[in-house]
């Protein structure tokens, strides 16, 4: 490298390095205002059931509580992670007519201390009528399913929203159609077929979510939270409270690990919402049980895969149905599901496609942004595909990999443009760092 | 109801009111405004973001009752610079690049401490035993492994990386 530059081609110190292995950096536990307030969220006890009623009138009598909320003090907009088509907002800051799964937000609490506020938490006495609940995306896509939403509202990024109806518990359908897949099958050699599962994982990062909110007289809002995006965070808290952009002041803390979680709003409308009603600032921390329960996770994923392949390798077709377990709400799913199918159509060169990608609503814990996005899973579906054709030809992997893997400057079937790819040259030295020449003796003798 | 006991903090004795089911942890990030000390797993001593040292041994700060740690000798991260300088643990995990979110990393480095202040010339082994308390979820472990060795005068073990 160049000694033109005085940073790029060369290792430079951690600018926070020093705050953090001293401690002194400040992550959003850290953060300690004047008359600072706890908060916490109720939680839903069932993964599917109706409120009949919120009695919090023994928690509010609770010394040392400072107010209880629930959906009633909240604007019961809906909200959605924005997308730059069919965003779909489903989401309430506080449920307000059911809860959609297990941990879904009742109310919340806010304090003198923590302790006071899981005591009042026990306090709130709320009335379900439990329904029948669903947990299985295929089984939720069969007619007469329960209904994890009746309806939602749908923009597309230039109209506006409007409400829709929810039909089999599909949050939204993607598809990817290239070429001619039924002659890509005709021209091929061998077709194979396939399921492919992969399962919900969770970030665990090791510090939780959290968030401390203060609002001063005029209404401005002081945002402390841990997050990759304090940008998105703002955008998203401007349409949950319907509070202008420019009053809202986010300020990101150190984060203690993300991998895509921190993308997404947790305690944070809260935290402003109980500091709006007590004039103090609030802090709201997950513990790392409400972590695992109500943060989001990467998205179980179903794959039901056909693939048309010639006798030298090449891949005539590939067509492909996606089912992702987007849980009780929308969140990533939408673009989850977008990238799903570009990675099918893209990895590897196939001119022929066929993708279908649903996003299904269910009573489990939902789905968002995780490292990879969709990838991960597609990814795992496409290699695994790819050893059963190589075995089927009867063909060194490495080579059938090579034959088909995708160069810069072409374009993808899904319309996707390859700027840049150093798959082959990555196969090849991944080969031979392993030794894969002496290794490979064919399939027979595995 | 809170009871007033002295703690032992980085050589400084002070008076702290405390409620006799609250953790060390609890007691040196609430009471004593010492956030250094991380709190990971939500108490269970699973994650050692906590991790402090206790008379001589990393504790997991959150399984250590405040009252219990009455008359010992703590050190938290907050103790481990000295003199304006950082301790060489410290120094190896900046020029290691040991360090991401560095959320653990207090935990991890009164761990090696605990270690080092006993034994300064750990094996790689010893290493690993000392820190396998410490969970971190961003680094992989292999940069902190390779400060640790360097602190220790050693290179990783053969073949290694």
């Amino acid at each position: 490298m160049s000694d033109a530059f005085s940073v790029v081609g060369k290792r430079v110190p951690q600018k926070d390095g020093v705050d953090l292995v001293t401690g002194v950096g400040k992550f959003i536990d850290d953060i300690v205002l004047p008359k600072m307030l706890y908060g916490k969220i109720l939680r839903s006890a069932h993964a599917h059931a109706r409120i009949l009623n919120i009695d919090t009138s023994k928690a509010e009598k609770l010394p040392g509580v400072k107010a209880v909320i629930t959906a009633k003090d909240t604007p019961r907009l809906r909200y959605g992670v924005a997308q730059i088509y069919d965003e779909i907002r489903d989401e309430p800051v506080l449920t307000d007519d059911k809860v959609r799964f297990y941990g879904d937000r009742v109310a919340a609490v806010a304090a003198v201390d923590v302790d006071t506020v899981e005591e009042a938490l026990d306090l709130i006495e709320v009335d379900y009528e439990v329904l029948p609940a669903v947990f299985d995306p295929e089984e939720a896509m069969k007619p007469g399913a329960p209904k994890v939403h009746e309806r939602f509202y749908k923009g597309d990024g230039v109209h506006g929203f409007k409400e829709c109806e929810v039909e089999n518990n599909i949050c939204i359908t993607k598809r990817v159609l290239a070429g001619d897949v039924e002659k890509g099958f005709k021209e091929s050699d061998v077709i194979l077929e396939g399921r492919y599962t992969a399962h919900g994982q969770e970030h665990s990062h090791l510090e939780t979510h959290g968030a401390v909110a203060a609002v001063d007289l005029m209404g401005n809002i002081k945002l402390w939270t841990t997050t990759q995006t304090p940008f998105t965070i703002r955008r998203d808290l401007v349409k949950m409270l319907g509070i202008p952009l420019g009053k809202i002041d986010v300020i990101g803390t150190k984060c203690g690990g993300a991998f895509g979680g921190k993308n997404e709003v947790t305690v944070e409308p809260h935290a402003i919402l109980l500091a709006q009603k007590t004039g103090r600032p609030v802090k709201m921390i997950y513990s790392r049980e409400e972590e695992f329960i109500a943060s989001t996770i990467r998205h179980p994923f179903i794959f039901y895969s056909k693939i048309g392949v010639r006798k030298d390798g090449k891949l005539m077709a590939k067509q492909g149905k996606a089912i992702l377990n987007t849980g009780a709400y929308s969140n990533h799913g939408v673009g989850v599901a977008y990238l799903t199918g570009a990675i099918f159509a893209t990895l590897y060169r196939v001119e022929n496609v066929n993708y279908e990608g649903f996003v299904v609503y269910t009573n489990c814990t939902y789905g968002g942004a995780f490292r990879g996005y969709g990838n991960p899973q597609m990814t795992f579906a496409i290699e695994t595909e790819m050893d059963r054709v190589a075995e089927t030809l009867n063909m060194d992997p490495v080579e059938l990999r090579l034959i088909n893997a995708p160069v810069a400057g072409e374009k993808s079937a899904c319309g996707i443009l390859v700027g840049s790819c150093g798959l082959k040259d990555c196969i090849a030295q991944a080969a031979k760092t392993v030794g894969w020449e002496n290794k490979w003796k064919g399939w027979e003798t595995r | 109801m809170k009871q007033l006991i002295s703690l032992n903090v980085n050589g400084e004795v002070c008076d702290v009111a405390v409620e006799p089911n609250k953790t060390l942890l609890e007691v040196l990030r609430n009471e004593l405004q010492m956030t250094g000390t991380k709190e990971g797993c939500g108490g269970l001593g699973q994650c050692g973001a906590c991790t402090v040292i206790m008379d001589g041994k990393a504790v997991n700060s959150c399984l250590v009752l405040a009252m219990d740690a009455r008359d010992k000798e703590i050190l938290t991260i907050e103790g481990v610079a000295t003199g304006g300088k950082l301790h060489p643990i410290q120094q190896a995990f900046l020029d290691h690049w040991a360090i991401q979110c560095g959320f653990c990393v207090p935990g991890i480095v009164l761990s090696a401490k605990a270690l080092f202040d006993e034994n300064p010339h750990p094996t790689e082994d010893e290493i690993k035993t000392a820190i396998a308390g410490n969970l971190c979820r961003c680094t992989g472990y292999a940069k902190q492994k390779e400060a640790l060795l360097a602190v220790a005068g050693r290179q990783g073990k053969e073949g290694e990386k």
